[in-house]
């Protein structure tokens, strides 16, 4: 049953951040919009690696064995996943400063010299 | 019966640019750096042109990583159409890399250099990676690599086409990984043979929902109707070489591999998922073709165009036909290259010329007249006019499509292509009218010499000797597809290969 916490969570986030990135007009907030939906995702797939009653999957006491551990592999999975999200969000950072400086706004609708 | 060869140097195709990349910042000296991104990209081609033979031989090559053998570990398949892809990708953008040395320098060029390599390693990976989560890690690069490229000019329209591609792109990255958390949550393996194996028995509903979020995640990637909103601006905000890397559909290309090979083989889509497919990818082609007609700006037009031709190779590898198939892998290449040159004479007449709208380039056959006749060339051979060798491919998807009765298809490509040929022809009008006295004067301190037109002279001779032998050409191609879309041939040759790879010993085959 407490998985379906685990579960019906991450997809809040998923759909909170898909909500935010679409419906703001500032571009700051649209880059937080896509951090939050990318914290559901990695929520989702932690929550699949979980069985009820183990711990986590480092030998740090002597004598745990690998039966009593959770799934390692979306753990690892994540590790990446979060890593490659904060490149990008750095990544979309810096271009939106650039960005103020050169068009002196941060409303996506303005930002209009490609048009068609 | 094709043998499978676990042998582990080709993953110095993945790892030789990227410590060619990190160890660029140490050298100092521009002509060096220049002289091992080149080397390094000619290496990949030639590697990657040496396995396509072997596989062409009925050997494909399995590179095991670690000596942990496939359901449990990472692997790497070349078989014949990832092969001739990474050859394609490799080639494509060591002539981009070549021709760039003409341009304005771009500055900082050894950013440039780095993020070059590594957007070619992205999509080198996509194509040549045989697990799930490698995918999404190539992917990843390749789509980070290309929000820097294209922002590298630091004026106003390159960051806004760089943050709208990241904005796009991002997106793209979510639904592909709430895919893969999906599959791993059904299937409970990375490995896309084991997938491909375990799926079989899924349930349809997931399987439905999976092959959504794929579609979605990879068709931002791969620029289909309605998620290619970021691709024109993208192509135009971006520098030359970059606008020439996109639009030849390299990145393209390894999308277009992704997609058949996660939904075709690993996913094992029916025919109404591939229905969907063709009407998404035909309704792409009928739409930035008929966008195309109305642009007035050269890389505006040709992103559109791009966009187009790579819709049609999807719709053409969708059908399930060898005949169809065969000539959409065709057309693939004869695209990318004729694209390519398109691109890079582009920026020889824009030179000349003084800008890259379609009014600049009015009178061009007066001031360069040989890049204009061989520009006019190229357009005629994107169209798909004989001898080129872009008739052989169109006109084999054509006749296969018809002799299958799908006539709406056929109606559809003939009319994009009348689209086509509307534009071609108002650009050649535009380059072969007279010339308006304008006090634009063309960019005096970089000359493009004529002499750099040689190179694609040779290669418009190479695609009309082409078409002379287009029975065998095609013939290849048909074996290449067949491979390709054999869903059991993919999961036999990965996973049945452990026995072998024990008795021998995997650190053997590595020495």
């Amino acid at each position: 049953m407490t998985e379906l916490v685990f579960y019906g969570g991450s997809f809040l986030l998923i759909f909170l951040g898909l909500f935010i990135a679409l419906m703001k007009k500032n571009l700051i907030k649209i880059i937080l919009g896509l951090s939050v939906a990318e914290t559901g995702v990695n929520l989702l797939l932690i929550s699949i690696g979980y069985i009820k009653g183990k711990t986590a999957p480092i030998f740090s006491v002597k004598g745990l064995t690998p039966q009593s551990m959770v799934d390692p592999v979306p753990q690892a999975l994540v590790l990446t996943a979060i890593v490659i999200g904060v490149a990008v969000t750095a990544l979309a950072l810096s271009i939106t400063v650039r960005l103020y400086k050169k068009h002196k706004t941060l409303d996506v609708r303005k930002l209009k010299n490609l048009k068609w | 019966m094709s043998k499978v060869l676990v042998n582990n140097y080709p993953v110095l195709i993945i790892v030789l640019p990227l410590v060619v990349a990190f160890a660029l910042s140490l050298v100092k000296w521009k002509p060096v750096q220049r002289g091992m991104v080149l080397l390094t990209l000619l290496f990949m081609a030639s590697y990657s042109g040496f396995l396509l033979h072997q596989a062409t031989k009925g050997v494909n090559t399995l590179v095991v990583i670690a000596g942990v053998t496939p359901p449990m570990g990472i692997n790497l398949y070349f078989s014949k159409m990832s092969s001739l892809l990474i050859f394609l990708i490799t080639l494509a953008s060591s002539i981009i890399y070549f021709y760039s040395f003409f341009y304005k320098r771009e500055e900082p060029e050894l950013k440039f250099n780095v993020l070059f390599l590594l957007i070619t390693l992205g999509a080198t990976g996509i194509v040549a990676t045989g697990d799930l989560f490698n995918f999404f890690v190539f992917l990843e690069i390749a789509s980070i690599s290309g929000y820097a490229l294209t922002g590298f000019n630091k004026d106003k329209l390159g960051t806004e086409a760089s943050i709208k591609y990241l904005i796009i792109g991002s997106l793209s990255s979510i639904f592909v990984l709430i895919g893969i958390a999906l599959i791993y949550a059904e299937t409970g393996t990375l490995n896309m043979a084991d997938i491909a194996n375990k799926l079989k028995t899924a349930d349809s509903l997931i399987k439905s929902m999976i092959f959504l979020l794929f579609l979605t995640g990879i068709g931002i990637e791969s620029e289909l109707f309605p998620l290619n909103g970021w691709a024109p601006d993208a192509y135009v905000g971006a520098p030359t070489p970059v606008s020439a890397f996109f639009s030849s559909g390299l990145v393209k290309a390894a999308g277009v591999y992704s997609l058949g090979r996660i939904m075709f083989s690993v996913l094992g889509i029916g025919e109404f998922e591939k229905s969907i497919i063709i009407v998404i990818a035909a309704s792409t082609l009928l739409i930035s073709e008929g966008i195309a007609m109305v642009q007035t700006n050269i890389k505006r037009l040709f992103a559109y165009s791009s966009m187009g031709q790579v819709a049609l190779v999807i719709l053409a590898l969708s059908t399930g036909d060898a005949v169809t198939g065969g000539a959409g892998i065709f057309q693939l290449i004869n695209h990318a290259l004729f694209k390519l040159s398109l691109f890079l004479l582009l920026g020889n007449l824009a030179l000349k010329m003084g800008g890259k709208e379609l009014e600049n380039l009015r009178g061009a056959y007066k001031k360069s007249p040989f890049v204009t006749a061989i520009f006019t060339l190229l357009l005629f051979a994107l169209v798909g006019m004989p001898p080129f060798s872009g008739f052989v491919s169109k006109f084999f998807i054509i006749t296969g499509l018809f002799s299958k009765n799908h006539y709406v298809l056929v109606i559809i490509i003939l009319l994009s292509s009348f689209f086509e040929v509307y534009y071609v022809l108002r650009i050649v009008k535009t380059l072969y009218s007279p010339a308006v006295k304008t006090s634009n004067a063309p960019n005096q301190e970089v000359k493009m010499s004529s002499a750099s037109v040689v190179p694609i002279v040779i290669l418009v001779l190479l695609t009309i000797g082409m078409t002379f032998y287009y029975r065998d050409i095609l013939n290849f191609f048909n074996t290449v597809y067949q491979e390709f879309s054999n869903r059991n041939m993919y999961i036999n040759n990965i996973l049945k290969i452990t026995a072998s790879v024990k008795s021998t010993g995997a650190f053997l085959n590595f020495l």
